[in-house]
């Protein structure tokens, strides 16, 4: 587990040298933060050790690969390393790709929210602490699918959702509408309930962020 | 109309009619000729005579000759007359036996005519009648197996000639294809890109010339509104214009296999419409080649896109099914059904090239809409034949990639 006191070692996979170097340089400016950076999918492999890693931030479209293939190998070697998806363009639906177990803690965030440094230090260290984040740009542009599940929630009831899926915790989503903790969990308990999730099953937050994906464009 | 000379029985029959009759006159003609010759000379059998004289050897010879020949000639006449060759394996036994059997008498009456067998004992008879009898069948089996020898050849250059010829209908097919798709994506980016292009251009000119002159506050904030709308203007040409072009030119997560990229596809349909996708037996990735992907993916997009244009959809479901052999792919959508033989362009294009691997597709009307139905089998080209070779395999993909109508504009 890293935290902001502790070192955290990100690894960068991007092939275009401008923007990998702009990252490095956005990450160094964080105490603590080591990296290491890759241009391509083999090289990445062949010469990052991946249990020195706790998180990967990986560009999706590489030369020899894709960022979901390189993810599932490091993880294969060091499953708690956490994983950060770039993308120029909003692919975001390779999450339902993963399995849920895979999902917990991988991030998405767009090259664009990259390029500032507190979404890009935000979603690095949710997946380092084993939780996924969902970029709210791409969330933002996102509509309900007329006749599914989503779309017959209550207007706040999505807006949780919503916030789930960009990874706040319950506490934060209490805090983000000035309500009482009790009150948000209710509303992602009715969530659950809206999408045929139960309380009790192994990771119903993963769950529903996945139904949010698959009905939502 | 292209199709091969399979059609020209008729000359096909004359051909094989021609063989059987030669061979069996040219191994008859020789059966025929061992025959009278071992009579004469390895027998030394008595001469014939004809009114009292002794026929010279020659003569003598000629003579059995031609009634041997004549055998020969009842095998030849009646085995046409009945068309032996054109029936089943059992007439043609029944025939076989026949025919020997009418040569045999034949013959025998001709013998006894020209006195052959005056000399000769009861039970040297009966030998010879089973020797002809043995020979006859031998001859005509002879005849028979030329003629299935030539007609087995024929189907093998019928059915090299019916691939080939599918092959340059797939080849065709495609090159049509390359060249719609290159002006398509040509248009959009002459049309659509060249315009937005300009008016982002245009706009960041405005700005600049606003900035030569000092700002007052208010002046600043309509400029920054200016940028903002020009930022959102680039943001709509990447995410939606660029992406449908690269979309037009290769299917998003193609690579990944036939779901994600089904996905993505379903993805691009506005959220008004109810869109559901069902592929939960489908691994990801799966066994398909991208070739197979690219074609379902098209299908599926023709689908939808028909679907939206002419079936006024409100709900569209598609499914992907796996079984061991072929993968089988719907697009249903409620709203109206097709018209009764409604067929579109597009899907007779798609539908050929399925068909030329071995699959099929199928526009049905349902109850309440229309379901769009292909089945391919796994293994290209399946038992048919007629795979595109390498070389125009990767063309094929580039091609065929390209093969996507802009529908949104």
């Amino acid at each position: 587990m890293a935290n902001t006191h502790a070192t955290l070692r990100v690894a960068i996979l991007e092939d275009q040298a401008l923007f990998r170097e702009m990252l490095q340089h956005l990450l160094r400016a964080f105490p603590g933060v080591q990296v290491v950076s890759a241009g391509g999918v083999r090289q990445a492999l062949a010469e990052w050790d991946p249990s020195q890693i706790d998180v990967a931030l990986l560009d999706f479209e590489l030369p020899d690969g894709t960022g979901v293939d390189a993810g599932r190998a490091l993880q294969a070697v060091n499953p708690k390393l956490g994983v950060v998806l770039l993308s120029a363009v909003d692919r975001v639906q390779v999450m339902l790709e993963l399995s849920e177990h895979e999902q917990a803690n991988w991030s998405y965030l767009s090259k664009n929210s990259s390029t500032s440094s507190a979404s890009l230090i935000r979603a690095i260290r949710a997946s380092a602490e084993g939780r996924s984040i969902i970029d709210s740009t791409i969330i933002a542009r996102r509509e309900p699918r007329v006749g599914t599940r989503i779309s017959s929630l209550s207007p706040r009831q999505l807006d949780v959702l919503k916030l789930l899926a960009e990874g706040l915790t319950n506490q934060a989503i209490a805090e983000h509408f000035d309500l009482s903790i009790n009150s948000v969990n209710n509303h992602v308990n009715a969530v659950y309930a809206g999408l045929g999730l139960s309380d009790a099953m192994l990771n119903p937050r993963v769950s529903a962020v996945r139904v949010y994906l698959e009905e939502s464009v | 109309m292209n199709r091969l000379p399979e059609g020209d029985t008729a000359a096909n029959l004359r051909a094989d009619r021609r063989l059987f009759t030669t061979v069996v006159l040219f191994v008859g003609a020789i059966f025929s000729f061992g025959a009278s010759a071992q009579s004469a000379w390895v027998f030394e059998t008595e001469r014939l005579s004809i009114a009292g004289h002794t026929l010279t050897e020659f003569t003598d010879i000629l003579v059995r000759f031609s009634i041997n020949m004549s055998a020969v000639a009842i095998l030849v006449g009646l085995s046409l007359l009945w068309r032996m060759i054109e029936r089943g394996l059992a007439s043609v036994l029944v025939m076989c036996v026949a025919i020997a059997t009418v040569a045999i008498g034949a013959r025998s009456t001709l013998q006894f005519l020209a006195g052959v067998h005056a000399s000769t004992l009861p039970y040297n008879l009966y030998r010879d009648a089973a020797v002809t009898f043995a020979v006859s069948l031998i001859v005509m089996a002879l005849g028979l197996a030329f003629v299935g020898l030539s007609q087995r050849v024929r189907a093998a250059e019928r059915e090299q000639q019916l691939s080939t010829t599918r092959a340059t209908e797939a080849l065709n097919a495609l090159q049509q294809e390359e060249l719609r798709v290159r002006r398509d994506v040509a248009d959009a980016l002459h049309g659509t890109m060249q315009q937005r292009m300009v008016l982002v251009e245009a706009g960041l000119n405005a700005v600049a010339e606003r900035l030569r002159a000092p700002l007052d506050p208010e002046a600043a904030l309509d400029l920054g509104k200016r940028i903002e709308a020009i930022r959102s203007d680039i943001d709509i040409l990447r995410e939606r214009t660029l992406r449908e072009l690269s979309a037009a030119l290769y299917p998003e997560a193609l690579d990944r296999g036939i779901v994600p990229a089904v996905r993505a596809l379903t993805a691009r349909v506005p959220h008004s419409i109810a869109v559901r996708l069902d592929a939960d037996d489908v691994p990801v990735p799966d066994s398909l080649d991208r070739t197979q992907r690219l074609l379902l993916v098209r299908i599926a997009e023709e689908g939808v896109s028909n679907a939206l244009r002419h079936g006024s959809a409100t709900e569209i479901e598609l499914s992907l099914r796996l079984t061991d052999d072929e993968i089988e792919l719907g697009v249903r959508n409620a709203g109206l059904a097709p018209e009764h033989d409604a067929e579109f362009s597009g899907l007779q294009r798609l539908r050929s090239r399925i068909g030329s691997v071995g699959g099929a597709l199928e526009l049905l009307a349902e109850p309440d809409g229309a379901l769009l139905r292909a089945t391919m089998p796994l293994a290209p080209g399946g038992a048919k034949g007629g795979q595109p070779t390498d070389q125009s395999r990767s063309t094929a993909e580039l091609i065929s990639s390209l093969a996507h109508r802009r529908e949104t504009r």
